[in-house]
Protein backbone atom coordinates (compact mmCIF):
# COMPACT_ATOMS: atom_id res chain seq x y z
CA UNK A 1 0.00 0.00 0.00
CA UNK A 2 2.93 1.91 1.34
CA UNK A 3 4.69 1.65 -2.24
CA UNK A 4 1.50 2.19 -4.12
CA UNK A 5 0.71 5.74 -2.37
CA UNK A 6 4.97 6.77 -3.24
CA UNK A 7 4.22 5.85 -6.64
CA UNK A 8 1.13 7.41 -7.06
CA UNK A 9 2.17 10.70 -5.23
CA UNK A 10 5.55 10.56 -7.80
CA UNK A 11 3.16 9.65 -10.73
CA UNK A 12 0.78 13.15 -9.82
CA UNK A 13 3.89 15.31 -9.16
CA UNK A 14 5.18 14.41 -12.38
CA UNK A 15 2.28 15.05 -14.71
CA UNK A 16 1.65 18.45 -12.30
CA UNK A 17 4.92 19.50 -12.98
CA UNK A 18 5.15 19.13 -17.11
CA UNK A 19 1.80 20.86 -17.10
CA UNK A 20 2.77 23.73 -15.51
CA UNK A 21 6.22 23.59 -17.22
CA UNK A 22 4.89 26.13 -20.26
CA UNK A 23 3.85 29.06 -17.46
CA UNK A 24 6.56 29.43 -15.54
CA UNK A 25 9.75 31.52 -16.50
CA UNK A 26 13.23 30.46 -16.68
CA UNK A 27 14.32 31.46 -13.16
CA UNK A 28 11.17 29.02 -12.03
CA UNK A 29 11.69 26.67 -14.23
CA UNK A 30 15.27 26.16 -12.51
CA UNK A 31 14.05 26.14 -9.21
CA UNK A 32 10.95 23.92 -9.90
CA UNK A 33 13.54 21.20 -11.31
CA UNK A 34 15.45 21.50 -8.21
CA UNK A 35 12.83 21.02 -6.30
CA UNK A 36 11.70 18.40 -7.85
CA UNK A 37 15.23 16.53 -8.03
CA UNK A 38 15.21 17.08 -4.11
CA UNK A 39 11.90 15.32 -3.97
CA UNK A 40 13.04 12.78 -6.16
CA UNK A 41 16.04 11.97 -3.71
CA UNK A 42 13.73 12.34 -0.84
CA UNK A 43 11.34 9.90 -2.19
CA UNK A 44 14.47 7.43 -3.51
CA UNK A 45 16.08 7.45 -0.13
CA UNK A 46 12.76 6.67 1.72
CA UNK A 47 12.22 3.69 -0.82
CA UNK A 48 12.95 1.23 2.57
CA UNK A 49 10.46 1.87 4.93
CA UNK A 50 13.11 0.48 7.94
CA UNK A 51 15.71 3.75 6.41
CA UNK A 52 12.40 6.33 6.24
CA UNK A 53 11.60 5.02 10.11
CA UNK A 54 15.78 5.05 10.70
CA UNK A 55 15.44 9.00 8.83
CA UNK A 56 12.46 10.12 11.05
CA UNK A 57 13.64 8.58 14.14
CA UNK A 58 17.03 10.76 13.25
CA UNK A 59 15.32 13.97 12.22
CA UNK A 60 12.99 13.71 15.60
CA UNK A 61 16.17 13.30 17.85
CA UNK A 62 17.84 16.12 16.06
CA UNK A 63 14.54 18.14 16.84
CA UNK A 64 14.88 17.72 20.51
CA UNK A 65 18.36 18.03 20.65
CA UNK A 66 18.03 21.25 18.87
CA UNK A 67 15.37 22.51 21.49
CA UNK A 68 17.41 21.12 24.38
CA UNK A 69 20.53 22.89 23.37
CA UNK A 70 19.33 26.66 22.32
CA UNK A 71 17.33 25.92 25.82
CA UNK A 72 20.60 26.15 27.28
CA UNK A 73 22.39 28.55 25.14
CA UNK A 74 20.05 31.13 25.37
CA UNK A 75 19.71 30.92 29.08
CA UNK A 76 21.14 33.86 31.42
CA UNK A 77 23.89 31.32 33.37
CA UNK A 78 25.38 30.39 29.85
CA UNK A 79 25.51 34.10 28.90
CA UNK A 80 27.21 34.55 32.08
CA UNK A 81 29.83 31.55 31.89
CA UNK A 82 30.55 32.67 28.24
CA UNK A 83 31.24 35.85 29.37
CA UNK A 84 33.49 34.52 32.21
CA UNK A 85 35.52 32.68 29.67
CA UNK A 86 35.85 35.60 27.39
CA UNK A 87 36.75 38.21 29.22
CA UNK A 88 39.91 36.97 30.73
CA UNK A 89 41.02 35.71 27.13
CA UNK A 90 40.24 38.55 25.17
CA UNK A 91 42.00 40.73 27.96
CA UNK A 92 44.97 38.16 27.40
CA UNK A 93 44.90 38.23 23.87
CA UNK A 94 44.63 42.36 24.04
CA UNK A 95 47.60 42.29 26.29
CA UNK A 96 50.15 40.55 24.29
CA UNK A 97 48.90 42.18 21.07
CA UNK A 98 49.89 45.23 23.03
CA UNK A 99 52.67 44.39 24.10
CA UNK A 100 54.29 42.76 20.91
CA UNK A 101 53.62 46.06 18.82
CA UNK A 102 55.23 47.85 21.55
CA UNK A 103 58.42 45.97 21.40
CA UNK A 104 57.86 45.67 17.38
CA UNK A 105 57.46 49.15 17.26
CA UNK A 106 60.89 49.91 19.17
CA UNK A 107 62.87 46.90 16.91
CA UNK A 108 61.68 48.57 13.92
CA UNK A 109 62.36 52.22 14.82
CA UNK A 110 66.24 50.60 15.28
CA UNK A 111 65.96 49.29 11.62
CA UNK A 112 64.60 52.69 10.09
CA UNK A 113 61.64 50.81 9.50
CA UNK A 114 57.93 52.52 9.86
CA UNK A 115 55.70 50.87 12.63
CA UNK A 116 52.59 49.12 11.90
CA UNK A 117 50.59 51.96 13.41
CA UNK A 118 52.81 54.16 10.91
CA UNK A 119 51.74 51.88 7.88
CA UNK A 120 48.14 52.07 9.25
CA UNK A 121 48.18 55.90 9.34
CA UNK A 122 49.28 55.71 5.62
CA UNK A 123 46.84 53.61 4.43
CA UNK A 124 43.86 56.32 5.98
CA UNK A 125 45.23 59.02 4.40
CA UNK A 126 45.29 57.40 1.22
CA UNK A 127 41.76 56.99 1.59
CA UNK A 128 41.30 60.50 2.67
CA UNK A 129 43.11 61.82 -0.91
CA UNK A 130 41.22 59.14 -2.72
CA UNK A 131 38.26 60.70 -0.62
CA UNK A 132 39.07 64.42 -2.31
CA UNK A 133 40.09 63.00 -6.00
CA UNK A 134 36.97 61.26 -6.34
CA UNK A 135 35.52 64.75 -5.25
CA UNK A 136 37.54 66.46 -7.73
CA UNK A 137 36.86 64.49 -10.28
CA UNK A 138 33.08 64.17 -9.90
CA UNK A 139 33.83 68.34 -9.53
CA UNK A 140 35.15 68.00 -13.44
CA UNK A 141 32.82 65.65 -14.65
CA UNK A 142 30.04 68.01 -13.22
CA UNK A 143 32.16 71.23 -15.08
CA UNK A 144 32.12 69.21 -18.16
CA UNK A 145 28.26 68.14 -18.79
CA UNK A 146 27.65 71.75 -17.73
CA UNK A 147 30.13 73.12 -20.86
CA UNK A 148 28.43 70.46 -23.01
CA UNK A 149 24.55 71.85 -21.94
CA UNK A 150 25.78 75.31 -22.95
CA UNK A 151 26.11 75.87 -26.72
CA UNK A 152 29.37 75.53 -27.97
CA UNK A 153 32.18 78.72 -28.38
CA UNK A 154 32.03 79.07 -32.01
CA UNK A 155 28.29 78.65 -31.68
CA UNK A 156 27.68 81.37 -29.46
CA UNK A 157 29.66 83.77 -31.61
CA UNK A 158 27.88 82.87 -34.75
CA UNK A 159 24.57 83.54 -32.71
CA UNK A 160 25.86 86.58 -31.34
CA UNK A 161 26.62 88.07 -34.63
CA UNK A 162 23.11 87.09 -35.59
CA UNK A 163 21.30 89.17 -32.98
CA UNK A 164 24.03 91.90 -34.04
CA UNK A 165 23.01 91.86 -37.64
CA UNK A 166 18.76 91.94 -36.86
CA UNK A 167 18.84 94.72 -34.49
CA UNK A 168 19.24 98.18 -36.64
CA UNK A 169 21.02 99.83 -33.66
CA UNK A 170 23.80 97.63 -33.86
CA UNK A 171 23.83 96.99 -37.44
CA UNK A 172 27.15 99.59 -38.24
CA UNK A 173 29.08 97.65 -35.65
CA UNK A 174 27.71 94.68 -36.67
CA UNK A 175 31.01 93.70 -39.02
CA UNK A 176 33.32 94.94 -36.07
CA UNK A 177 31.42 92.85 -33.50
CA UNK A 178 31.65 89.60 -35.48
CA UNK A 179 35.19 89.96 -36.45
CA UNK A 180 35.59 90.75 -32.32
CA UNK A 181 33.70 87.62 -31.31
CA UNK A 182 35.48 85.21 -33.45
CA UNK A 183 39.30 86.65 -32.65
CA UNK A 184 37.94 86.02 -29.23
CA UNK A 185 37.20 82.75 -29.92
CA UNK B 1 23.01 7.43 4.08
CA UNK B 2 20.54 7.22 1.47
CA UNK B 3 20.07 4.29 -0.59
CA UNK B 4 18.00 4.14 -3.69
CA UNK B 5 15.25 1.40 -4.08
CA UNK B 6 14.95 -1.95 -6.71
CA UNK B 7 18.66 -0.70 -7.90
CA UNK B 8 21.12 -3.48 -9.03
CA UNK B 9 24.65 -3.85 -7.55
CA UNK B 10 25.99 -1.60 -10.60
CA UNK B 11 23.94 1.61 -9.79
CA UNK B 12 24.86 1.06 -6.52
CA UNK B 13 28.29 1.76 -7.13
CA UNK B 14 27.61 4.03 -9.41
CA UNK B 15 25.61 5.65 -6.57
CA UNK B 16 28.24 5.60 -4.00
CA UNK B 17 30.41 6.86 -6.95
CA UNK B 18 27.94 10.00 -7.28
CA UNK B 19 28.20 10.75 -3.38
CA UNK B 20 31.90 9.95 -3.11
CA UNK B 21 32.97 13.06 -5.85
CA UNK B 22 29.96 14.88 -4.49
CA UNK B 23 31.51 14.75 -0.98
CA UNK B 24 34.87 15.36 -2.12
CA UNK B 25 33.39 18.59 -4.46
CA UNK B 26 31.69 20.30 -1.52
CA UNK B 27 34.51 19.50 1.17
CA UNK B 28 37.65 21.11 -0.83
CA UNK B 29 36.22 23.18 -3.68
CA UNK B 30 34.32 26.92 -3.53
CA UNK B 31 31.38 27.33 -5.59
CA UNK B 32 31.06 29.54 -8.00
CA UNK B 33 28.86 31.86 -6.79
CA UNK B 34 28.27 36.15 -7.97
CA UNK B 35 28.49 34.72 -11.20
CA UNK B 36 26.29 37.69 -13.56
CA UNK B 37 28.20 39.78 -16.11
CA UNK B 38 29.30 43.21 -14.33
CA UNK B 39 31.73 45.98 -14.51
CA UNK B 40 33.24 48.25 -11.93
CA UNK B 41 32.46 51.90 -12.22
CA UNK B 42 33.27 53.47 -9.20
CA UNK B 43 35.94 52.76 -6.07
CA UNK B 44 37.24 54.21 -2.65
CA UNK B 45 39.37 52.49 -0.17
CA UNK B 46 37.77 49.11 -0.46
CA UNK B 47 34.09 49.59 -1.25
CA UNK B 48 33.62 49.27 -5.18
CA UNK B 49 30.03 50.49 -7.05
CA UNK B 50 29.42 47.82 -9.70
CA UNK B 51 26.96 48.08 -12.60
CA UNK B 52 25.54 44.74 -13.66
CA UNK B 53 25.42 44.26 -17.55
CA UNK B 54 21.98 44.74 -18.85
CA UNK B 55 20.29 41.81 -20.66
CA UNK B 56 17.19 43.68 -22.20
CA UNK B 57 17.14 46.21 -25.01
CA UNK B 58 17.52 49.84 -23.93
CA UNK B 59 13.89 50.66 -25.01
CA UNK B 60 12.87 47.84 -22.22
CA UNK B 61 14.72 48.77 -19.33
CA UNK B 62 13.52 50.68 -16.62
CA UNK B 63 14.25 54.18 -16.50
CA UNK B 64 15.19 54.33 -12.36
CA UNK B 65 18.46 52.83 -11.39
CA UNK B 66 18.27 50.34 -8.45
CA UNK B 67 21.09 50.27 -5.87
CA UNK B 68 21.58 47.32 -3.77
CA UNK B 69 23.40 47.48 -0.36
CA UNK B 70 24.38 44.49 1.66
CA UNK B 71 25.70 44.08 5.09
CA UNK B 72 29.39 44.92 6.27
CA UNK B 73 30.44 41.38 7.60
CA UNK B 74 29.48 39.25 4.82
CA UNK B 75 29.97 39.47 0.91
CA UNK B 76 27.13 40.44 -1.39
CA UNK B 77 27.04 37.46 -3.56
CA UNK B 78 24.18 36.67 -1.83
CA UNK B 79 21.86 38.56 -3.85
CA UNK B 80 23.62 36.58 -6.83
CA UNK B 81 24.20 33.11 -5.04
CA UNK B 82 23.76 30.92 -8.48
CA UNK B 83 22.16 31.13 -12.61
CA UNK B 84 18.86 30.04 -11.74
CA UNK B 85 18.75 31.14 -7.97
CA UNK B 86 19.63 35.09 -8.23
CA UNK B 87 17.89 37.88 -7.15
CA UNK B 88 20.43 39.93 -9.53
CA UNK B 89 19.56 37.59 -12.57
CA UNK B 90 15.97 37.75 -11.64
CA UNK B 91 15.53 41.72 -11.80
CA UNK B 92 18.16 42.24 -15.15
CA UNK B 93 15.36 39.84 -16.49
CA UNK B 94 13.06 42.45 -15.38
CA UNK B 95 14.60 45.53 -16.94
CA UNK B 96 16.33 47.04 -13.82
CA UNK B 97 19.46 49.03 -14.47
CA UNK B 98 20.98 47.80 -11.38
CA UNK B 99 24.01 48.87 -8.99
CA UNK B 100 25.99 46.85 -6.21
CA UNK B 101 27.95 48.75 -3.77
CA UNK B 102 29.85 45.71 -2.36
CA UNK B 103 31.77 46.89 0.72
CA UNK B 104 34.78 44.79 0.41
CA UNK B 105 36.63 42.70 3.17
CA UNK B 106 38.07 45.40 6.02
CA UNK B 107 41.46 45.52 6.65
CA UNK B 108 43.43 46.42 9.97
CA UNK B 109 42.94 50.35 8.59
CA UNK B 110 39.48 49.93 8.59
CA UNK B 111 39.30 49.57 12.41
CA UNK B 112 38.37 52.78 12.87
CA UNK B 113 34.95 53.41 10.16
CA UNK B 114 32.14 54.05 11.40
CA UNK B 115 28.61 53.64 10.23
CA UNK B 116 28.69 57.34 9.86
CA UNK B 117 31.71 56.92 7.73
CA UNK B 118 29.61 54.45 5.17
CA UNK B 119 26.18 56.37 5.54
CA UNK B 120 28.08 60.06 4.81
CA UNK B 121 31.12 59.56 2.93
CA UNK B 122 30.59 55.99 0.87
CA UNK B 123 27.07 55.83 -0.23
CA UNK B 124 27.08 59.88 -1.18
CA UNK B 125 29.26 59.30 -3.35
CA UNK B 126 28.44 56.03 -4.71
CA UNK B 127 25.01 57.44 -5.40
CA UNK B 128 27.13 60.39 -7.32
CA UNK B 129 28.68 57.99 -9.36
CA UNK B 130 25.52 56.14 -9.86
CA UNK B 131 23.65 59.06 -11.26
CA UNK B 132 26.48 60.43 -13.72
CA UNK B 133 26.58 56.98 -15.05
CA UNK B 134 22.94 56.32 -15.18
CA UNK B 135 21.66 60.01 -15.96
CA UNK B 136 19.38 59.46 -13.95
CA UNK B 137 18.91 62.16 -11.13
CA UNK B 138 16.53 59.97 -9.25
CA UNK B 139 17.23 55.98 -7.79
CA UNK B 140 15.62 53.17 -5.57
CA UNK B 141 17.55 51.77 -2.93
CA UNK B 142 17.34 48.17 -2.10
CA UNK B 143 19.00 47.34 1.56
CA UNK B 144 19.21 43.94 3.07
CA UNK B 145 20.35 43.17 7.01
CA UNK B 146 22.91 46.03 8.40
CA UNK B 147 22.58 46.84 4.93
CA UNK B 148 18.79 48.10 4.90
CA UNK B 149 20.20 49.52 8.15
CA UNK B 150 22.99 52.49 6.53
CA UNK B 151 20.10 52.67 3.51
CA UNK B 152 17.47 53.39 6.05
CA UNK B 153 20.37 56.12 8.13
CA UNK B 154 21.29 57.57 4.55
CA UNK B 155 17.64 58.04 3.89
CA UNK B 156 17.02 59.55 6.57
CA UNK B 157 19.71 62.37 6.85
CA UNK B 158 20.08 62.67 2.57
CA UNK B 159 16.43 62.84 1.73
CA UNK B 160 16.89 64.74 -0.60
CA UNK B 161 19.01 63.24 -2.95
CA UNK B 162 16.95 62.25 -5.42
CA UNK B 163 15.94 58.96 -3.89
CA UNK B 164 12.63 57.53 -4.44
CA UNK B 165 12.18 54.14 -2.78
CA UNK B 166 13.72 52.84 -0.29
CA UNK B 167 13.62 48.54 0.18
CA UNK B 168 14.39 47.23 3.56
CA UNK B 169 14.75 43.57 3.82
CA UNK B 170 15.31 42.31 7.32
CA UNK B 171 16.28 45.18 8.40
CA UNK B 172 17.58 45.38 12.29
CA UNK B 173 16.29 49.01 13.52
CA UNK B 174 13.65 48.62 16.33
CA UNK B 175 15.59 46.88 19.84
CA UNK B 176 12.96 47.83 22.04
CA UNK B 177 12.40 44.10 22.80
CA UNK B 178 15.49 42.58 23.94
CA UNK B 179 13.93 39.70 25.15
CA UNK B 180 12.51 38.59 21.91
CA UNK B 181 16.06 39.12 20.03
CA UNK B 182 18.87 36.26 20.89
CA UNK B 183 21.59 38.48 19.24
CA UNK B 184 20.48 41.18 21.94
CA UNK B 185 20.78 38.98 25.07
CA UNK B 186 24.47 37.58 24.00
CA UNK B 187 25.31 41.34 23.54
CA UNK B 188 24.22 42.33 26.52
CA UNK B 189 26.26 44.61 29.02
CA UNK B 190 26.60 42.55 32.20
CA UNK B 191 28.33 39.47 29.63
CA UNK B 192 29.92 41.67 26.85
CA UNK B 193 32.31 44.09 26.22
CA UNK B 194 32.95 45.20 22.97
CA UNK B 195 35.78 47.30 23.89
CA UNK B 196 37.57 44.37 25.06
CA UNK B 197 37.01 43.04 21.68
CA UNK B 198 38.27 45.78 19.56
CA UNK B 199 41.10 46.41 21.95
CA UNK B 200 42.18 42.58 21.46
CA UNK B 201 41.81 42.68 17.53
CA UNK B 202 40.92 46.15 16.42
CA UNK B 203 37.79 44.57 13.95
CA UNK B 204 35.15 42.33 15.15
CA UNK B 205 36.67 39.23 13.83
CA UNK B 206 34.66 37.07 10.99
CA UNK B 207 35.16 33.93 13.37
CA UNK B 208 33.30 35.87 16.03
CA UNK B 209 30.50 36.90 13.69
CA UNK B 210 29.80 33.63 12.47
CA UNK B 211 29.82 32.07 16.06
CA UNK B 212 27.82 34.36 16.88
CA UNK B 213 25.23 33.42 14.32
CA UNK B 214 25.65 30.32 14.26
CA UNK B 215 25.33 29.87 18.56
CA UNK B 216 21.75 31.22 17.58
CA UNK B 217 20.57 28.02 16.17
CA UNK B 218 24.07 25.89 17.55
CA UNK B 219 22.77 22.33 16.64
CA UNK B 220 21.35 23.14 13.10
CA UNK B 221 24.43 25.16 12.00
CA UNK B 222 26.85 22.97 13.23
CA UNK B 223 25.62 19.65 12.30
CA UNK B 224 21.91 19.42 10.92
CA UNK B 225 23.51 21.43 7.83
CA UNK B 226 25.80 18.85 7.50
CA UNK B 227 23.68 15.87 8.10
CA UNK B 228 21.22 17.81 5.29
CA UNK B 229 24.05 17.14 2.80
CA UNK B 230 24.77 13.70 3.33
CA UNK B 231 20.82 13.15 2.87
CA UNK B 232 21.07 15.04 -0.51
CA UNK B 233 24.49 13.57 -1.35
CA UNK B 234 23.43 11.89 -4.33
CA UNK B 235 21.63 14.37 -6.53
CA UNK B 236 24.13 16.54 -8.16
CA UNK B 237 21.44 19.50 -8.47
CA UNK B 238 21.12 19.76 -4.99
CA UNK B 239 24.67 19.27 -4.11
CA UNK B 240 25.06 22.28 -6.07
CA UNK B 241 22.75 24.24 -4.36
CA UNK B 242 24.12 23.47 -0.97
CA UNK B 243 27.51 23.67 -1.89
CA UNK B 244 27.09 27.70 -2.87
CA UNK B 245 25.42 28.43 0.12
CA UNK B 246 27.90 26.64 2.32
CA UNK B 247 30.64 28.76 0.17
CA UNK B 248 28.87 32.15 0.99
CA UNK B 249 28.19 31.22 4.68
CA UNK B 250 31.83 30.07 5.64
CA UNK B 251 33.13 32.96 3.38
CA UNK B 252 32.54 35.63 6.39
CA UNK B 253 34.02 39.06 7.14
CA UNK B 254 35.63 40.82 9.39
CA UNK B 255 33.16 44.13 10.57
CA UNK B 256 35.15 47.37 11.29
CA UNK B 257 35.96 48.07 14.61
CA UNK B 258 34.25 51.57 15.32
CA UNK B 259 30.80 50.79 13.34
CA UNK B 260 30.54 46.99 15.28
CA UNK B 261 30.96 49.47 18.68
CA UNK B 262 28.60 51.92 17.59
CA UNK B 263 26.33 49.50 16.52
CA UNK B 264 26.02 47.72 19.91
CA UNK B 265 26.10 50.71 22.27
CA UNK B 266 23.64 53.01 20.03
CA UNK B 267 21.46 50.24 18.56
CA UNK B 268 21.12 46.84 20.63
CA UNK B 269 21.80 48.96 24.20
CA UNK B 270 20.41 52.26 23.47
CA UNK B 271 17.79 51.84 20.65
CA UNK B 272 18.83 55.01 19.38
CA UNK B 273 17.21 55.27 16.38
CA UNK B 274 13.86 54.21 17.44
CA UNK B 275 14.01 56.72 20.50
CA UNK B 276 15.03 59.81 17.91
CA UNK B 277 18.22 60.44 19.90
CA UNK B 278 20.68 58.75 17.46
CA UNK B 279 23.60 61.09 16.14
CA UNK B 280 25.72 60.59 13.07
CA UNK B 281 28.77 63.24 12.76
CA UNK B 282 26.84 65.76 14.74
CA UNK B 283 23.54 65.11 12.48
CA UNK B 284 20.23 63.48 14.33
CA UNK B 285 18.99 60.57 12.45
CA UNK B 286 15.24 61.01 12.08
CA UNK B 287 13.01 58.30 10.87
CA UNK B 288 10.63 61.75 10.04
CA UNK B 289 12.79 62.96 7.50
CA UNK B 290 12.63 60.13 5.17
CA UNK B 291 10.04 61.11 2.32
CA UNK B 292 10.60 58.03 -0.29
CA UNK B 293 8.40 55.16 -0.58
CA UNK B 294 9.45 52.53 1.83
CA UNK B 295 8.76 48.77 1.54
CA UNK B 296 9.64 46.94 4.68
CA UNK B 297 10.14 42.85 4.08
CA UNK B 298 9.77 40.36 7.12
CA UNK B 299 11.03 37.11 6.72
CA UNK B 300 8.44 35.67 9.36
CA UNK B 301 10.72 32.80 10.24
CA UNK B 302 13.76 35.14 10.59
CA UNK B 303 16.08 34.39 13.88
CA UNK B 304 18.90 36.84 13.20
CA UNK B 305 16.60 39.87 12.80
CA UNK B 306 13.20 38.95 14.45
CA UNK B 307 10.21 40.38 13.08
CA UNK B 308 9.99 42.58 16.17
CA UNK B 309 12.59 44.20 14.75
CA UNK B 310 11.34 46.00 11.84
CA UNK B 311 7.47 45.76 11.94
CA UNK B 312 6.99 48.93 13.54
CA UNK B 313 8.68 51.39 11.95
CA UNK B 314 6.05 52.42 9.54
CA UNK B 315 4.76 54.51 12.51
CA UNK B 316 7.82 56.17 12.92
CA UNK B 317 8.04 57.58 9.32
CA UNK B 318 5.32 60.14 8.83
CA UNK B 319 7.53 62.14 6.44
CA UNK B 320 6.15 59.74 3.62
CA UNK B 321 2.47 58.27 3.12
CA UNK B 322 3.98 55.62 0.59
CA UNK B 323 4.73 52.67 3.02
CA UNK B 324 4.23 49.66 3.09
CA UNK B 325 5.53 46.02 4.87
CA UNK B 326 4.99 42.88 3.25
CA UNK B 327 6.01 39.86 5.48
CA UNK B 328 7.19 36.67 3.81
CA UNK B 329 8.21 33.26 5.21
CA UNK B 330 11.50 32.08 5.61
CA UNK B 331 14.89 32.71 7.32
CA UNK B 332 16.91 35.74 7.26
CA UNK B 333 18.66 34.75 4.42
CA UNK B 334 16.49 31.95 2.74
CA UNK B 335 13.65 35.13 2.28
CA UNK B 336 15.84 36.01 -0.56
CA UNK B 337 17.96 33.24 -1.07
CA UNK B 338 16.20 30.20 -0.69
CA UNK B 339 14.53 27.98 -3.12
CA UNK B 340 11.25 29.57 -2.71
CA UNK B 341 12.21 32.93 -2.92
CA UNK B 342 11.84 33.50 -6.42
CA UNK B 343 8.12 32.56 -6.11
CA UNK B 344 7.56 34.06 -2.91
CA UNK B 345 9.65 37.14 -2.23
CA UNK B 346 11.03 38.43 -5.54
CA UNK B 347 7.76 39.06 -7.68
CA UNK B 348 6.22 40.50 -5.02
CA UNK B 349 9.29 42.58 -4.24
CA UNK B 350 9.91 43.68 -8.11
CA UNK B 351 6.32 44.68 -8.22
CA UNK B 352 6.60 46.95 -5.72
CA UNK B 353 9.52 48.28 -7.01
CA UNK B 354 8.55 49.03 -10.80
CA UNK B 355 5.31 50.75 -9.85
CA UNK B 356 7.96 53.27 -8.36
CA UNK B 357 10.44 53.20 -11.74
CA UNK B 358 8.50 55.06 -13.88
Amino acid sequence: VAGALIFSRRLIDRTDGRTRQHERPFVDLRAAAEERAMAESKSKSEGFGVLQTMRQMRDAGMDAWAKATLRVTSSRPYQRVQGLVARPTLLATALYREATGTLMSGFLAQLNMPSRDEVLQVAKRLTRIEMTLDDLGAALDEMRRGDEKKPARGQRAAAREREVTREPTTTENGANAASSASASD
Amino acid sequence: MPVSEGAGPASLVDRLSTMAKNLVKVTTTKAPIGQSPKKAIWTLNKATLYRYTPVVPPEQRKPVPLLLVFALMNKSSILDLRPGNSFVEYMLGKGYDLYLLDWGVPGPEDKDNTLGDYVLEYIPRAVRKLKAVSGSDQFNLLGWCIGAMLSTLYASLRPNEGLKSLILLTAPLDFSKPEEISLARMTEEKYFNPDLVLRAFGNMPAGLIDYGAKMLKPVENFVGGYLKMFDILDNPKAVESWHAMNTWVSDAIPLPGQAYRQFIMDFYRGNRLMNGTLMIRGEKADLKNIKAGVLDVIAMDDHITPPCQSENILEKLTGTSDKEILKVPGGHIGVMAGSAAAKQTWPKVEAWIAKRSV
